[in-house]
């Protein structure tokens, strides 16, 4: 549950990354290792306040 | 066979083996808080313990096993039994050695040998032998590996694994560096052209990740799926996103992250060695910080040689039981705690009490287990053994210690456990900022990195921003701060053990550092607490003989101090009165006795003047012995005083030295007695202190360090660990004072094994000198962190077009961690001042001055 709402809203931060680039001049090469790179931080970031998120709210 | 047992303990150290940060901790009091039937977890990482508070019983193998899923271990010790099993004898081990607690396994090994492992802090090699023997085997002892022998091999593994990993590191990274190098520095002269092939240092860099920096991702794996981060998570993140680019632009160099000039081989090398070579070190130094604990531990004797039926047989020292007669020669150690039977020596007790000087030992007197007899051969009655002796006590409560967390540890405990995912949620800011803004703002094509090579050229944002964010990354140090204060921390209280003076907690360490009055207790703390009789005196018509009498009728069942020298001194000239037929003790006051119809008190002025008896004819004399302070007990039968007796109290020889030290440090110093004021006073003008709580009785002890508290004042109360207890817990720092051998029965916050008052001394000293290295520790770390982060984020790159590369970032946060180490590792062979200048006072005569 946690990982799986981790996963998406990590998913979300490098879309939204990649949505930012659209208005720039940027190579698609660019864009998907940016987005992976924010998404893998953003990760890192989040899976332990969802964790807590989701533990608070399962009792 | 394998075979685990429950235990039902309360409360539990566990030594656990593989921790290198404040992470690691988190991660471990995690794991360690899942098991069921743990309700409390304390690790600290500074003595690699683990303290559990248990609710229900749990079994050693579960929090085994919880340490090692988190990624590191718990060492046990081993012992290899012969056990040959008697008729009747139960056929399962499990049945003979009957659920013992702190088994964790039991297996067969070769040539009928079994391999039992268990835990030392719960139970002990005597404790299996004799369950064993008690379940029908005979048992011969193989072979016996103890959890410290244990942890050591642990210790000298990784850090002969780092070693390995670091010289791995240190090739591949050499030629890693020559080949991304050749073109410049007039490299291509030396240095062969295949070497700088992309694919080349591919297959260089390939060996590095699998090898030297496999640990990082294995731990951060390890930890992710524990739902933790740590260092690890920083390191592979660095490493690996380095790597991947490197990798990336290597195969496909038009996909925009920079192409063949920008690939990160170096960086990823680089980033590798430097972080190996700081676990290397820690590891290193790490073992050195615990050394002093380590070397009480190795005090633990390991063989005794004890008289049974008029023999002398050698056993292990475990296996020593109360009553048993022990034989230790010249040069041996004391096996157990004990008391000397037969025979004159002289017993260095320098590592247990700290007491400088061998101790001359005759029949009658007590003897430390773990002390060297430097002199003649003696017999000694055991009296504690196993976790009982006082070396076990000590080593305990050092133990408890280290592991109690010093309230200034919250704030870097609470940086540390937050500062892995901030600085993530750091290096995404950076990452975002550059690569949007920064980059077109700010960005140079000639501008380079600090201690680079070569320039920036045509790095694009996205190489850019990147190179920024993996900085941050790995720049970044939350060890430093997470080992700041526990790593001082025990190496302080490491040091005080073994001087004798035991911290009950960090925080007792704090709090000590932060005294502004200290009070003693009069009696058996700055004075011997043995009393003589030093004058009779008998009012008109009475004999001094008839007071003495009387005096001592009173105090036949008294155990005061006071009383023994009545008696003694009535002894002395031939009296013998008998039993009285009434006893009471009324505390701070004096007693009250009947015998045949006569009632008689004995006691100071306050009982005088509460029972109306008329003391005014001596009042003269009393006066005048007050002034030179004696301590007085009128005599009174039928409620018609008869005489006093005069008492005193000789001060001990340090007593002068401890009170001027504190005062010289800008201590107040107070005496708390139970004596009249003037009696007081002139013993107090006499030790140079100025400030007298006098007539405060037992009870009203706790309230008067009160009061002084309620002016504001952070009080530490001197006394006797029993006697003085509740004043001692009200005190902001108890210390109890001489506890000899019943340690863990004291109370207060610091305990002293000798009964000097210099080891008060000796105790503030060495709270000032922790608190000192654990300041620098934290104003270094938190410095390090708050200049190196800005800086590897770029803030200074827009003034001087130069940037902190991956590389670099990884020396500086491997030598800040350092530093934190050796900062505290350089408090080993510290001595406290006062045991300095104490030996100096004893080594030469008095000058004129001390003498005045």
């Amino acid at each position: 549950m946690a990982w799986g709402l981790t996963l998406l809203l990590a998913l979300m931060a490098a879309g939204a990354f990649i949505l930012a680039t659209l208005a720039g001049d940027y190579g698609w090469g660019v864009r998907v290792g940016g987005a992976a790179w924010v998404g893998f931080l953003s990760s890192i970031v989040l899976s332990p306040i969802v964790a807590s998120f989701v533990h608070k709210r399962g009792r | 066979m394998i075979e685990c047992y429950r235990m039902g303990q309360q409360k539990l150290s566990v030594p656990i083996v593989g921790m290198t940060c404040a992470a690691c901790v988190a991660r471990v009091e995690r794991a360690l808080r899942r098991v069921p039937g743990v309700a409390d977890v304390t690790v600290h990482l500074g003595s690699s313990q683990a303290t559990l508070v248990l609710e229900d019983e749990v079994s050693i193998l579960e929090i085994q096993q919880a340490v090692k899923d988190a990624g590191y271990d718990v060492p046990v010790a081993t012992v290899r039994l012969l056990a040959t099993r008697a008729a009747g004898a139960p056929e399962s081990l499990q049945e003979a050695l009957g659920f013992l607690p702190g088994v964790v396994r039991v297996e067969a090994g070769p040539k009928g040998e079994i391999l039992v492992s268990y835990l030392e802090q719960v139970t002990s090699l005597a404790a299996i032998k004799r369950a064993l023997r008690e379940g029908g085997y005979q048992v011969a002892q193989a072979g016996e590996e103890t959890a410290l022998e244990q942890e050591r091999r642990a210790h000298q593994e990784e850090i002969r694994r780092q070693w390995l990993n670091l010289l791995m590191a240190a090739i591949l990274a050499l030629f890693v560096m020559l080949g991304s190098f050749r073109d410049l520095w007039g490299l291509e002269r030396i240095v062969p052209a295949p070497l700088a092939n992309k694919w080349v240092l591919f297959g260089l860099t390939v060996p590095l990740m699998v090898g030297p920096a496999r640990q990082f991702f294995v731990q951060s794996f390890k930890g992710m799926r524990q739902g933790a981060v740590d260092m690890n998570l920083l390191y592979a993140t660095g490493i690996g996103a380095a790597f991947l680019i490197a990798v990336i632009n290597t195969a496909w160099p038009e996909a925009g992250f920079g192409g063949e000039d920008l690939v990160f081989y170096e960086s990823a090398a680089f980033l590798t060695l430097f972080i190996v070579l700081g676990r290397y070190l820690e590891a290193l130094t790490r073992g050195r910080t615990s050394e002093a604990v380590r070397r009480l531990l190795e005090l633990r004797p390991r063989r005794a040689r004890i008289v049974r039926e008029g023999e002398e047989v050698e056993i292990p020292a475990d296996e020593v039981e109360v009553g048993d007669i022990c034989l230790v020669r010249p040069g041996e150690a004391v096996p157990v705690d004990g008391v000397v039977v037969e025979g004159f020596s002289a017993v260095d007790e320098s590592l247990v009490t700290g007491e400088s000087v061998p101790v001359e030992k005759a029949p009658g007197d007590t003897v430390i287990g773990g002390t060297i007899n430097r002199m003649g051969a003696f017999k000694m009655r055991a009296t504690h053994v196993g976790s009982e002796t006082t070396l076990a006590q000590i080593i305990r409560l050092v133990e408890e210690a280290q592991a109690r967390r010093a309230p200034i540890q919250r704030l870097a405990d609470w940086v540390a456990g937050h500062f892995i995912l901030g600085v993530h949620a750091l290096a995404i800011f950076v990452f975002l900022f550059w690569f949007f803004w920064g980059y077109g703002q700010w960005f140079q094509p000639q501008s380079r990195l600090l201690l680079g090579a070569g320039e920036m050229g045509q790095m694009g944002a996205f190489g850019f921003a990147f190179l920024m964010s993996v900085t941050v990354l790995v720049i970044s140090c939350p060890c430093a701060v997470g080992l700041a204060t526990p790593a001082a921390v025990m190496a302080g209280s490491g040091i005080a053990a073994t001087n004798g003076i035991l911290f009950r907690g960090a925080d007792a360490v704090e709090m000590a550092s932060r005294l502004d009055t200290v009070v003693f207790d009069k009696t058996g703390t700055l004075t011997m607490g043995r009393p003589v009789l030093t004058r009779t005196l008998a009012l008109a018509g009475r004999g001094e003989e008839e007071v003495l009498w009387w005096a001592s009728l009173a105090e036949r069942r008294s155990e005061h101090p006071l009383a023994q020298a009545v008696i003694e001194a009535a002894r002395a000239q031939n009296l013998d009165p008998p039993e009285p037929e009434m006893f009471q003790a009324l505390p701070g006051l004096g007693v009250e006795a009947s015998w045949q119809g006569h009632s008689v008190l004995l006691g100071n002025r306050s009982l005088m003047a509460q029972r109306q008896v008329d003391i005014s004819p001596l009042e003269g004399e009393a006066g005048q012995l007050e002034e030179e302070g004696h301590t007085l007990l009128f005599v009174a039968v039928d409620g018609r005083a008869l005489g006093l007796l005069a008492a005193s109290d000789a001060i001990k020889p340090t007593s002068h030295l401890a009170i001027r030290e504190l005062k010289a440090m800008g201590l107040r110093v107070a005496m708390l007695t139970g004596d009249n004021r003037r009696t007081a006073t002139a013993v107090a003008l006499r030790l140079g202190i100025d400030e007298v709580l006098a007539e405060v009785k037992p009870e009203e002890k706790a309230r008067t360090i009160q009061q002084l508290q309620s002016q504001g004042r952070r009080v530490a109360m001197v006394g006797d660990g029993i006697n003085d207890a509740p004043a001692l817990a009200q005190a902001d720092v108890g210390i109890a004072l001489g506890s000899g051998t019943d340690i863990a029965k004291e109370a207060g916050h610091i305990i002293l094994v000798r009964d000097d008052p210099l080891d008060v001394v000796a105790a503030v000293q060495t709270a000032h000198f922790t608190m000192r290295k654990v300041k620098q520790n934290l104003l270094w770390a938190f410095a390090y962190n708050t200049v190196a982060i800005p800086v590897a984020a770029g803030v200074l790159y827009p003034l001087t077009g130069r940037l902190v590369g991956p590389e670099v970032a990884a020396l500086l946060m491997a030598l800040s961690s350092l530093s934190v180490s050796l900062n505290s590792a350089s408090m080993r062979g510290w001595r406290p001042p006062v045991r300095r200048k104490e030996t100096e006072v004893t080594a030469r005569p008095a000058t004129a001055q001390e003498v005045a």
